[in-house]
């Protein structure tokens, strides 16, 4: 699902004395099945930007388009509903707003609310309960017996069981142990590709944003200050600086490792195997060298 | 130069569980926290952590062992603020120890509480608040503050207090990149000027790496206890207590299984690229 922002404005306490303008006329196009990373300081806009995508912010002006659905800041809102059945959104600390008596109630209250069947919803909360990698005992339970990080993969069945097709996560592995993080960020890789989602995260991790997603989008004063690959947002390490943005850690050792000889390497690297490798092939270049 | 040889906490044979009949959430732990270290503990979510900093502070008292802070067992109803005042402790979420209506009354909360007298109050204010460069934030309030300067003005009313230990809590896990650095950085000022003892509760093991000393915990118990450097040096089954391992580690493992003939030595980024580019030239 094509998400499309054209001359999007939003303004915080608009016609007060307190107006402040969040985001400033955003062109951008995210494309169908992407992983898009948003990043950028606390206060650039991300937030304000991916709650326009599920129709919890409405544009001050201009229009934001989410598959066939149309929110224009001139019109009344008439479909929100059907859009947030195809937007799911986790947000930071899922768990908090878990509240039902069991696992089941749970995760069935989102798709009985869209008007599924309590059967479908049943079905649906069996498979999600699974996909998330628990079993289904849990579905009996209380959510508020379970610790952290079974909690946490229920709030997301509560997503996955709406079926949607673009789903947005708002720091995903806030407050995890190392462990945690990296089997959410597997999750919702696996989920990204077997369910053909279209992902958009905002995140403060320049390791996963450079390692999961296949697009970034850098903001800055609530403007899009760049929109790109990875490999190519990573190069500008200038622009970033100013941005107030780091380098994910493999590209900062290489940038160590290659000013001890006063080289100036710019290599677009993210995991540890390819770090190495890279390590490997310039020890053997300069010696021949 | 520091007396990192002097005890100020001792644990000794703690037993903590929250009911009878269930499993302990710290069983036998003993431990020993010398004056102006930082330590740092870790340890996967649920491994008894928090716990044990709760029973520092006083907050929570062993079923069995007994835990002393200066001297004070934390039993000792009469010593009990006396404990509480010098033990202070930096939660992890901003929000939720932010009492004051503005940053000035945030501070001043904790000294009123401690019955400091308003000339001396005053004072202090303005010192602690300078200290952790919020002094010209006084009148805010704390919906205008991001949640790095929460957490500097959550440090500023505890060293108001002048504690001898304060306790981190995953105090920057809730914090954006530039937030984290910058309460690290008054930390580890905190830590070396002022000779304040740090024990910090964390996840992140570049951070880690720069304690003095490190516990790890798993389970309710103390799996291992040393300097970070030799840790990393002989233990190779962080990943199996759910933790990672530093970068550092990380990359110096997969270039010896490609063939590099590199020592278990680094342990800072720096070292590795030294060693590397050593290697480089004597061969």
């Amino acid at each position: 699902m094509d998400i499309i922002f054209n001359q999007l404005t939003h303004l915080y306490h608009p016609k007060t004395p307190f107006e402040r303008i969040a985001l400033k006329d955003i062109n951008l196009q995210i494309s169908s099945q992407s992983f898009t990373s948003i990043v950028g300081e606390t206060g650039s806009g991300k937030s304000t930007l991916v709650q326009h995508i599920n129709g919890l912010l409405k544009p001050s002006s201009g229009s934001i388009q989410i598959g066939s659905i149309s929110i224009d800041s001139r019109k009344k809102v008439s479909n929100l509903k059907e859009l947030r059945k195809q937007v799911g959104m986790v947000f930071q600390y899922p768990e908090h707003q878990l509240f039902e008596e069991t696992v089941l109630k749970d995760i069935c209250f989102g798709p009985i609310n869209f008007g599924i069947s309590e059967a479908e919803a049943k079905r649906r909360a069996r498979w999600a309960i699974k996909q998330v990698g628990l079993d289904t005992d849990i579905l009996s339970r209380s959510p508020f017996d379970l610790s952290g990080g079974q909690m946490r993969r229920v709030a997301i069945a509560g997503v996955l069981a709406i079926e949607p097709q673009v789903v947005i996560l708002d720091e995903p592995t806030a407050g995890l142990d190392p462990e945690g993080r990296k089997d959410i960020m597997s999750l919702f890789k696996q989920l990204h590709e077997d369910r053909q989602w279209t992902t958009i995260m905002v995140t403060h991790s320049m390791e996963d944003a450079a390692y999961y997603s296949d697009q970034m989008v850098v903001m800055d004063k609530g403007t899009v200050a760049m929109h790109d690959s990875p490999e190519n947002v990573f190069i500008q390490i200038e622009a970033l600086k100013k941005l107030g943005l780091d380098l994910p850690q493999s590209m900062q050792f290489l940038r160590l490792f290659y000013a001890k000889q006063d080289l100036k390497v710019i290599k677009p690297v993210f995991s540890i195997e390819d770090t190495a490798d890279e390590i490997i092939r310039a020890l053997k270049t300069v010696r021949k060298g | 130069m520091k007396q990192k040889e002097n005890p100020i906490i001792d644990v000794s044979n703690v037993y903590y569980r929250y009911e009878k009949e269930t499993n302990w959430i710290l069983e036998d732990i003993n431990l020993t926290v010398y004056q102006g270290e930082w330590l740092a503990i870790t340890g996967h979510n649920g491994s008894g952590k928090s716990t044990l900093a709760k029973c520092l502070k006083g907050l929570i008292m062993p079923e069995k062992g007994t835990i002393s802070v200066l001297h004070w067992d934390t039993t000792d109803k009469e010593k009990l603020w006396d404990i509480r005042r010098t033990v202070g402790m930096v939660f992890q979420n901003p929000d939720n120890q932010f009492v004051g209506a503005t940053v000035k009354d945030d501070v001043a909360f904790g000294m009123e509480n401690s019955g400091i007298e308003r000339q001396e109050m005053l004072k202090r204010l303005e010192t602690s608040l300078k200290q952790v460069r919020m002094f010209d934030y006084v009148d805010r309030e704390p919906h205008q503050l991001s949640g790095g300067q929460k957490q500097r003005v959550a440090i500023a009313g505890i060293i108001a207090l002048e504690p001898s230990i304060i306790i981190l809590d995953e105090a920057t896990s809730m914090l954006d990149p530039e937030g984290r650095k910058s309460v690290m950085k008054l930390m580890r000022h905190l830590n070396k000027e002022n000779n304040i003892t740090v024990i910090s509760i964390t996840h992140d093991l570049e951070e880690v790496i720069h304690a003095d000393r490190m516990i790890v915990m798993n389970d309710g118990k103390v799996i291992k206890e040393g300097k970070p450097r030799d840790l990393f040096q002989s233990t190779n089954d962080f990943e199996k207590v759910g933790l990672d391992l530093p970068f550092t580690i990380k990359l110096r493992r997969c270039l010896k299984e490609k063939g590099l003939e590199i020592s278990d030595n680094a342990l800072f980024e720096e070292e590795l690229v030294n060693e590397l580019w050593t290697l480089y030239s004597t061969n």
